[in-house]
């Protein structure tokens, strides 16, 4: 396992590099823990009203430390029930990883273990922010208590990833099992949902312990010794899992870990429309609105009337689980996530490809107002869905009042991410396939982005009750504002030197 | 130690590069770095890895800002007059960097577009390029489906298509396989004839050898030497060497 050791320093090396190396990274750094230090000290020593900030928020929703779990865990979960069901492996590595490292004398195991460390040790590191802000949210909380349960939280669901990628990947050519054993498992929960009136562990079971040990470290209730002991458990459990991932990824080749692009896909060719604002709508934003990427939104934003008005026949039918609640506590989050999704996105895409607009079109007027349009539209659809879904749940059709009332945000934000993603590569080279897309130290530079997002959506959630005509407003002021951020998008990227 | 100076930079050169200066923070990738490509010119610039190549080419097709000095395409000063100066370049970057998700011939479309070409005139480009470079049975595949010699040739065939007064190409038959040099080549040597001025980034030493008709060779961003492979033998007094010999001890030199 030393090796394994040696490779983790590597990968974090690899990842955190610029922050380490420069001066500026180290003051953060500095600066980072200080502000943490400072915090947890507040935290500890001033006692704040506990029914302020979020978890406020969250009571008057109905959601508390004994429910939370099972909801946060439902919702996470998914993400594996997701992964196992689509049965396809993919490890994300970077080219180096995948042609020099495991062309290495490094075994399988070796090579997981060092990425699950060094997942881990980033992860946790990138989560001070988001502890930092925790503690100001949940006035009352346990601040050791809480960085212990996330560090759990993040340890559980990285081994439960690998350990996933790795029965995948040994199960090659009969992952209908594995499909066939994680949809008689849900299936099971849904019953038991069904039979107990709310919303089964069975869902939350593989997050179960790390997210009660976080839920109840930001509760006033909780007793400290059961925080300590169920976290500590949940990392012993989630090393345990990392080992037995090791173990049995015996025999596996680096390709089973990223199989290899097959070529020849193959599809007609298009017409592409004729003059320049044509064919940059097209390619830009029309082949992105049709695309396999958007599709799961276009999908998303179908279905949502649909399942509010299932789930809602299923609320009158016994089930007690309040989902207009987990719509509001979601949405936000998926709204923060796209943040972090379109940045992917742009930086792979849009910024790899400026060359070419660069080159052939050297003005970016034409370009930005699609380019704008396009990520807009992202954020928009989570809107759109949340209040598609909310309004057929309740039959209130001023909720579908959402979807204009987050236009204004909608459009910042994709204009935020769009300037921060310019200005990022053009700090860098962008290297294709980084293990997460985003080194740790953009990761940093995204976050004021993604939290942006978080409390926007909050708002543009609250907006609607407290007043229908924001749904006007909101539309009327979009007009101007699209107006400026295109111009001023096109002055970035045509000022931005991107190093593709 | 310099060994040849810098060529007279004529107004009517279509690609002229005046005292250019750039760093990155502290390294400085071009230091007064002067030279210029005449019409019908196919002009190899060398250098070791790190000398400022890419950064000159990526001044040249206005992706970086020059600190200081100039840089100007038929006669167009690429920092005051990008535009018009973009509209004579077919350019190739160093990385097959395109839309992943449009076929070949939609990406040919697509480029053809953005220039402002009329369809009666690109599409038959397209089938001409997609022929010369065995693309045509790629031509419905997806650009990321290709491999990086494919993806390199429909780049070339990208810069190529609309017929431009300037070629800057970096690397540009990387992947390649040797049909598609030879076509590659055969073509470049056509457009010269017509006028064409090519500027080519490459470190494969017999092919500029055999394929340039002056070569410019810089150091730490800086042109060292400047000539045909024969005027730099003389410079070095290396006999009939070959350019890999010449651009060594050139190179050596400057060390």
């Amino acid at each position: 396992m030393s090796k394994a050791a040696v490779i983790a320093k590597l990968l974090v090396k690899e990842q955190a590099g610029p922050l380490l190396r420069s001066r500026a990274g180290k003051i953060l750094i500095l600066v980072m823990l200080f502000v943490a230090a400072f915090n947890v000290w507040i935290a500890v020593a001033v006692e704040k009203p506990a029914e302020t900030g979020l978890r406020g928020f969250l009571h008057r929703l109905g959601v508390y430390a004994w429910n939370a779990p099972v909801i946060l865990g439902t919702l996470l979960s998914l993400a594996y029930y997701m992964y196992l069901l689509r049965g396809r492996v993919g490890v994300l590595m970077s080219d180096a990883e995948y042609e020099l490292l495991l062309a290495q004398p490094v075994t399988i195991g070796e090579y997981l273990v060092a990425k699950m460390l060094a997942d881990n040790l980033l992860f946790a590191a990138s989560m001070i922010f988001v502890y930092v802000f925790l503690l100001d949210v949940f006035p009352g909380a346990k601040p050791f208590l809480l960085a212990l349960s996330m560090v759990a939280l993040v340890a559980s669901f990285i081994s439960l990833y690998y350990f996933s990628t790795i029965l995948l990947a040994r199960t090659r050519g009969k992952v209908v099992y594995i499909r066939l054993a994680c949809a008689s498992y849900l299936a099971l929960a849904t019953l038991h949902s069904i039979l107990s009136h709310g919303l089964s562990a069975l869902y939350a079971a593989p997050l179960y312990l790390p997210l009660w040990a976080t839920a109840y470290s930001i509760s006033i209730s909780g007793d400290r010794a059961a925080v300590a002991g169920v976290a500590t458990i949940s990392i012993l459990l989630a090393a345990a899992l990392a080992l037995v991932s090791a173990r049995i990824s015996r025999g596996l080749y680096p390709e089973d870990l990223r199989p290899p692009r097959i070529g020849g896909e193959v599809k007609a060719s298009q017409l592409i429309p004729h003059g320049r604002r044509n064919a940059i709508r097209h390619v830009v934003l029309w082949r992105a609105a049709k695309g396999r990427g958007n599709r799961v939104f276009l999908v998303a934003l179908l279905a949502a009337p649909l399942i509010g008005r299932l789930l809602y026949l299923a609320h009158s039918l016994g089930l007690e689980v309040n989902f207009p609640v987990i719509v509001y506590m979601v949405a936000p989050l998926a709204a923060a996530e796209t943040v972090m999704l379109v940045v992917q996105a742009s930086l792979g895409g849009e910024m790899a490809q400026l060359w070419i607009y660069r080159v052939y079109l050297g003005d970016m007027t034409l370009l930005s107002p699609y380019l704008l349009a396009k990520y807009t539209m992202y954020f928009e659809e989570v809107y759109a869905a949340s209040a598609a879904f909310l309004a057929a749940y309740t039959l209130d059709p001023l909720l579908l009042g959402i979807a204009a009332t987050g236009l204004p945000a909608a459009l910042l934000l994709a204009y935020a991410s769009l300037r921060l993603t310019a200005w990022l590569s053009s700090r860098r080279r962008i290297v294709r396939e980084t293990p997460k897309g985003l080194y740790v130290v953009d990761n940093m530079v995204v976050l004021p982005v993604y939290l942006a997002a978080f409390l926007a959506s909050e708002v543009v959630f609250t907006l609607p009750l407290a007043l229908p005509a924001a749904s006007v407003a909101s539309v009327v002021l979009a007009v101007p504002l699209f107006a400026w951020a295109e111009r001023s998008l096109a002055g970035a990227l045509y000022r931005c030197e991107v190093r593709c | 130690m310099m060994y040849i100076l810098v060529s007279s930079t004529r107004n009517t050169s279509p690609i002229t590069v005046k005292r250019l200066y750039k760093s990155y923070g502290k390294v400085r990738a071009l230091r007064g770095l002067t030279f210029s490509v005449n019409p019908g010119e196919i002009y190899g610039l060398l250098g070791p890895n790190g000398a400022g190549k890419t950064t000159t080419l990526k001044i040249l097709v206005g992706l970086l800002r020059p600190d200081g000095g100039s840089a100007a395409i038929c006669g167009h000063d690429i920092a005051r007059e990008r535009l018009e100066a973009l509209k004579c370049i077919g350019y190739v970057p160093e990385n097959p960097v395109g839309f992943q998700n449009l076929t070949v011939r939609e990406f040919l479309r697509y480029i053809a577009e953005l220039r402002g070409l009329e369809p009666s005139f690109y599409e038959k480009q397209i089938d001409r390029y997609l022929q010369l470079f065995n693309l045509e049975e790629k031509a419905d595949a997806l650009y990321k489906s290709l491999s990086r010699g494919m993806a390199q040739k429909v780049l070339v065939a990208a810069a190529l298509l609309p017929r431009p007064r300037v070629l800057i190409m970096d690397e540009p038959m990387a992947g390649m396989d040797p049909e598609a040099q030879h076509a590659f080549k055969e073509e470049i040597r056509r457009l010269s004839a017509e006028g064409v001025a090519v500027l080519i980034s490459s470190h494969l030493l017999d092919m500029v050898e055999r394929f340039c008709t002056r070569v410019g060779i810089i150091v730490g961003g800086r042109l060292v030497a400047e000539g045909s492979l024969d005027e730099l033998r003389g410079r070095v007094e290396a006999g009939d060497a070959s350019l890999e010999e010449v651009f060594l001890r050139l190179v050596g030199g400057e060390r």
